[in-house]
């Protein structure tokens, strides 16, 4: 059911049937994959299908996409400031997604879209975009309460449009609180369905708005025309278009799908690739034993200090690599930063495996050569640790109990 | 069983009559029906049904989950 290819398909379809009518493709929230890395990142293959489902939007119409909670994090990096905005970027809306810095900047809380309609007049639609407010958004963004500023924003919406349509990505158990809150929407199209018993979910009217719900993963593409009626305003008709297997896939639609799964596939083929390749290199004795930039590795330093290195050794520095080895697909070489030490950051490669004796006491090749006191010392230990162990990445870390278990 | 299978048509038949009835629309006017859906056993050409004097459409859609695939 659904897919890319038999949408364009029925796309194509209607516009061939209804020649000259205007229509609007939008897509109601939660359309990125929200699968998270270890610490909370858009892992590289996630961002990779995702940047090539917001180039399907692109190539294939979508007027209008509501950006909520579940796209957030990858978004993110498309609404950093100071850069032109991108085609797609100039599609998103958010009425309640707002910035809380100025690295960012939230799209608009709707746009409006003029139509040219049959008979030449012209017609605008306004719309809105909503979104609940969890999955929690990253660093930067917070998320108000849809309902409130949907009250707020309607009426504005309503005062430069014909037609005010909100798209929002809320529970549809909370639809009707959204519309009773704010009357000035016209038409509610509402992405809340967690599960394919939600494919399909009766319309309901609140107040004076309609409420459609989209199909679980638009196993039914939804259709709501619109009819001019004679005392003003509009009237509508829904309706509700089965993606089955009777829609033929349309066939640069379907090549651009499996495009997409191929760069995914590849992506995630790369990372495991580039982990194995260092995790072989990092076993090589090339690099164990590799003494540039004044180190000399923590063999060296066993020979004087045997308590601390039978500590170290099997404490979690040194068995820092051991968790990269279970997230193949998270890898990217940034992590060797915090989960291997490595003597050239240019060469982070060449990095060796955890967290060795030189990556906190600095390198100790003079003091092997010639032992004395005063090497090692750590000047800042709060935030030697801080560097690695951040909010992101080690949200419950505690320095205090942490320095109990691994204090040499 | 037949009894059952005629309550059964019955009802469904009032259920569809339900859904079929006009609503409220946009700006306080009459909608022509409420929704309905296109499709199972209906032909691919016919799915769009006629040109019904519309004066503008919106196609919507979501929760697709990051997925461009047809599942199933």
């Amino acid at each position: 059911m659904g897919g890319l290819a038999r949408r364009v398909s029925y796309s194509n379809l209607f516009s061939e049937k209804m020649k000259g009518l205007p229509s609007l493709l939008v897509d109601g929230g939660n359309y990125l994959t929200d699968e998270r890395g270890y610490h909370g990142e858009v892992r590289p293959d996630v961002a990779v299908k995702d940047e090539w489902i917001l180039n399907a939007y692109e190539k294939y119409g979508v007027d209008v996409a509501n950006l909520s909670s579940h796209e957030l994090r990858y978004a993110a990096r498309l609404l950093k400031t100071g850069s032109e905005p991108s085609s797609i970027v100039r599609r998103l809306v958010s009425a309640n997604i707002v910035s809380e810095s100025k690295e960012f900047s939230a799209p608009p809380p709707f746009l409006v879209r003029e139509l040219t309609l049959r008979n030449g007049g012209k017609l605008k639609v306004a719309i809105i975009g909503l979104t609940e407010a969890q999955p929690a958004p990253p660093r930067g963004f917070r998320i108000e309460d849809p309902a409130k500023v949907a009250a707020s924003v309607a009426q504005t919406a309503k005062k430069t449009a014909d037609v005010v349509v909100a798209l929002a990505r809320i529970k549809q158990s909370d639809a009707r609180r959204v519309a009773e809150l704010a009357p000035a929407i016209d038409v509610m199209l509402v992405a809340g369905a967690d599960s394919v018993a939600e494919s399909f979910t009766p319309p309901q009217v609140a107040g004076r708005t309609q409420i459609y719900f989209s199909s679980f993963e638009t196993r039914m593409l939804g259709e709501l025309r619109f009819y001019r009626q004679s005392g003003g305003g509009f009237g509508t008709r829904a309706r509700y278009i089965s993606l089955d297997d009777v829609v033929p896939d349309d066939r640069a639609a379907l090549d651009f799908a499996n495009a997409a799964k191929a760069a995914e596939e590849q992506t995630r083929s790369a990372t495991k690739d580039l982990l194995e390749d260092w995790l072989s290199k990092s076993r090589s004795d090339a690099v164990k034993t590799q003494t540039s930039h004044g180190f000399t590795g923590s063999a060296a330093c066993a020979g004087c200090h045997q308590g601390q290195y039978v500590k170290w050794s099997s404490g979690p520095h040194a068995h820092a690599t051991d968790r990269l080895v279970q997230k193949v697909f998270e890898f990217e070489v940034g992590c060797l930063s915090c989960h291997a030490s490595n003597r050239d950051p240019k060469q982070m490669l060449q990095s060796i495996q955890g967290i060795d004796c030189e990556r906190c006491h600095g390198p100790g090749a003079e003091h092997a050569s010639k032992p004395a006191t005063g090497y090692g010392r750590i000047v800042d230990v709060k935030s030697n640790c801080l560097s690695c162990h951040t909010a992101d990445t080690s949200p419950r870390f505690d320095l205090q109990s942490a320095m109990t278990t691994v204090k040499h | 069983m037949n009894k059952l299978k005629l309550t059964v048509v019955l009802v469904g038949l009032l259920l569809c009559s339900l859904m079929m009835r006009p609503t409220v629309g946009v700006a306080g006017q009459e909608s022509r029906r409420q929704f309905e859906l296109v499709g199972i056993s209906m032909p691919f050409a016919d799915r769009a049904g006629s040109d019904d004097g519309a004066e503008f459409a919106i196609h919507f859609m979501g929760d697709t989950h990051g997925s461009l695939d047809t599942c199933g």
